[in-house]
């Protein structure tokens, strides 16, 4: 049981760093691409959705593969 | 919601509730550290911080979780439940503080990566007794996380009013583990019959609320009788107020009909914000206004009026006398019909 | 606007006299239940136990260092002749700075050395320990005596105790409460790294004695301990005095040995992964 715990965290930190990857890139470029209201959005607002986009960038992640397709 | 985000719409009454979340938080901390330093001088500084903002968040936790259920039961709670959103924040940044202190003072600068030694310290996960209750409060905490990161409008907009309310309705899922981490641990140690009575307290309170409130909301949910398919009675012009509305059941779904300057027009009782009641709501400037948060709608055509983009679905009614009828099906969001002209206006 | 039919609406300006009044009363309510909720809870909370670390302040001692029962220093606290046992930094032991004296004392016997050490005091009743916060640096003279200063020991025989593991450096001092289910992860991270599991015993709700933990040969046990850190616990073995402490050998492998005592049990997860 402690080996699949131990695993389960280290798979929860590789989600959460491939998560501020992505947000990185959402909070600048990503998020504008289904959403008409962030372009004039302020820097401060990007902030507010960076935390959101680290923990959710499947879903977000999907949601750009069926836009683009 | 406008064309274009910012990070937080103030303006002045949610200033003035901000301002009263700072005052509970400011009064707490000062009286428990206080307290402490007289009653308790032996007290460490790191577990006086952590009770303190981990009871913090818990008592701010009870009074989110009443707002809503009082809101459904006296309309005057609805200035409450306005900047709901702030208090929920709020309670999360508190639990974060004492989530992470609790983390950096008892699981790090040891043998083990502090993530893993809060699941690993402890395994008795058969026992209750014994059960590692710190798990249980880091599992609160991630959803409560989620919560708090998704509680701008970009996310109820982009997840979907239905995956956004899902989401957040998990407060009841972090509540429960919440209850547990405390039971199976500050409590278990306190052993204080009188804390075990206010926790008590605090659960029954809320319980008790919510089914108050639900039994409220079942009263209201009669469906029209739909004995033909086309058109159903729904009620009486008189049954409705002026500027206000009358909301029916028909096929599984609230309709508002509202009346203004000698019209009716019905729309979609949800509003498309975070679903609040708009058949509780008023006629304010020519809008359908929520009573929630105030978000408009035109009633003729169900839209919010520009620059907003929000839509509600529109129904068809007809006037038989003084009998209001509505046909159950609904039109798409944003469709215009012509609002039925009362007699005599 | 008309009183009954009075509408609130967030964005405006300001709420009508109704919803003010509302907010008002709501407000001042809640405030007086959370500070009742606060008064309550400061009557009620468990008392702490005088326990203090000397954050902050590195304190010198001089004496002779010891390996049995743990890496200590005999010397003198108080005006008391003690011996002071010696934990590292963070969650661990010391036993590197242990090493490095070894090394510094070119062979010579620990017992015929007098060594000044500096580090951050823990005290509790008459107990003191002391972190080596500086590491190796905490090692500050060495010089040798003529006279081989020897630990007295003797035995007490078997005996069962029933008592609570705890990790020492937290429970003497460094954190408060540290003892029972709500310390436990952290005794766990602290034994686990190192620092003796100690046997802490109480009557009349204080704490009154205390033993080290060792195996039957008298060696340091870490990780066999775990399972039982922080749960009332009952243990047989030969108990020792040596100097002004005083030390429990178990027989770890006997199962009969060692039992939880009244409500507890170990759980079989536990016991699986430390057979």
């Amino acid at each position: 049981m402690a080996g699949i715990i131990s695993l389960a965290v280290d798979i929860f930190f590789l989600y959460l760093a491939i998560g501020v990857l992505f947000s990185i890139w959402f909070v600048f470029a990503g998020a504008a691409k289904f959403d008409e209201g962030v372009p004039k959005a302020p820097w401060h607002f990007r902030l507010i959705i960076l935390p959101g986009s680290i923990l959710l960038w499947v879903p977000l992640f999907i949601k750009l593969l069926k836009k683009k397709s | 919601m406008s064309v274009s985000y910012t990070s937080i719409l103030w303006n002045r009454q949610k200033k003035a509730y901000d301002l009263g979340i700072l005052v509970f938080v400011l009064v707490f901390s000062v009286l428990f550290f206080v307290g402490h330093a007289v009653l308790h001088p032996n007290a460490t500084f790191e577990t006086i911080f952590i009770r303190n903002f981990g009871l913090l968040a818990f008592l701010l936790l009870h009074v989110v979780l009443i707002i809503g259920p009082l809101a459904r039961l006296n309309a005057r709670f609805l200035v409450i439940l306005y900047n709901r959103r702030h208090l929920g924040v709020t309670m999360f940044m508190l639990a974060a503080v004492h989530g992470v202190f609790s983390i950096m003072n008892f699981h790090t600068l040891g043998d083990m990566n502090p993530i893993k030694s809060v699941f690993l310290s402890n395994l008795s996960y058969d026992s209750l007794i014994h059960f590692p209750f710190q798990v249980l409060g880091f599992l609160a905490l991630i959803i409560l996380v989620l919560m708090a990161t998704t509680s701008h409008d970009f996310w109820l907009k982009n997840l979907g009013p239905k995956v956004w309310k899902a989401l957040h309705m998990m407060v009841y899922v972090a509540y429960a583990l919440i209850i547990l981490h405390v039971v199976l641990g500050a409590l278990q140690n306190e052993n204080s019959p009188i804390l075990f009575g206010i926790v008590l307290a605090g659960f029954l309170l809320i319980s008790s609320l919510h089914l108050l409130a639900a039994f409220r909301e079942r009263s209201i949910d009669k469906p029209l009788d739909q004995a033909t398919a086309e058109w159903v009675k729904a009620c009486q012009v008189n049954d409705i107020k002026n500027d206000r509305a009358k909301i029916v059941t028909v096929s599984g779904e609230r309709v508002a009909i509202f009346k203004y300057n000698g019209k009716l027009s019905a729309v979609n009782n949800f509003c498309r914000h975070q679903g609040g009641p708009l058949g509780e709501g008023k006629i304010v400037d020519g809008c359908i206004t929520c009573p929630w948060h105030g978000y408009q709608y035109l009633p003729e055509n169900g839209q919010s009026p520009p620059p907003f983009t929000e839509k509600v679905e529109t129904y068809r009614l007809k006037l038989e006398g003084e009998e209001v009828w509505i046909h159950p099906e609904p039109l798409a969001e944003g469709t215009y019909v012509k609002p039925i002209q009362l007699a005599g206006s | 606007m008309n009183e009954k039919d009075d509408f609130y609406i967030g964005w405006q300006d300001s709420a009508s006299p109704t919803y003010s009044k509302a907010r008002k009363t709501f407000f001042l309510l809640s405030l007086l239940a959370l500070i009742l909720f606060a008064v309550i809870y400061l009557a009620v909370e468990k008392p702490f136990i005088d326990s203090y670390f000397d954050y902050g302040n590195l304190t010198e001692l001089e004496g002779t260092v010891v390996e049995y029962p743990v890496f200590g220093l005999q010397t003198t606290v108080n005006h008391q002749q003690v011996t002071v046992p010696l934990v590292g930094f963070g969650k661990f032991d010391a036993l590197p700075v242990l090493e490095k004296l070894k090394t510094q004392a070119n062979a010579r016997p620990l017992s015929k050395l007098r060594v000044t050490l500096r580090g951050t005091l823990i005290q509790y009743q008459e107990k003191t320990w002391m972190e080596l916060t500086e590491g190796d640096e905490s090692i500050i003279n060495i010089e040798t005596t003529e006279v081989a200063q020897e630990a007295i020991r003797r035995s007490m025989g078997e005996q069962r105790i029933t008592g609570e593991i705890v990790d020492p450096k937290c429970f003497f001092g460094v954190m408060n409460p540290a003892y029972k289910k709500i310390h436990r992860a952290c005794a766990v991270r602290c034994i686990s790294g190192g620092i003796p599991p100690i046997l802490a015993i109480r009557e009349g709700g204080e704490f009154k004695d205390y033993y080290f933990i060792l195996d039957e040969k008298g060696q340091p046990i870490h990780q066999q301990v775990l399972p039982y850190v922080g749960v009332p616990v009952s243990m047989s073995g030969e108990v020792e005095e040596v100097e002004d402490w005083k030390v429990l050998k178990v027989n770890w492998n006997d199962r009969q040995a060692l039992s939880l005592d009244f409500s507890g049990e170990v759980s079989s997860c536990e016991l699986a992964l430390n057979p």
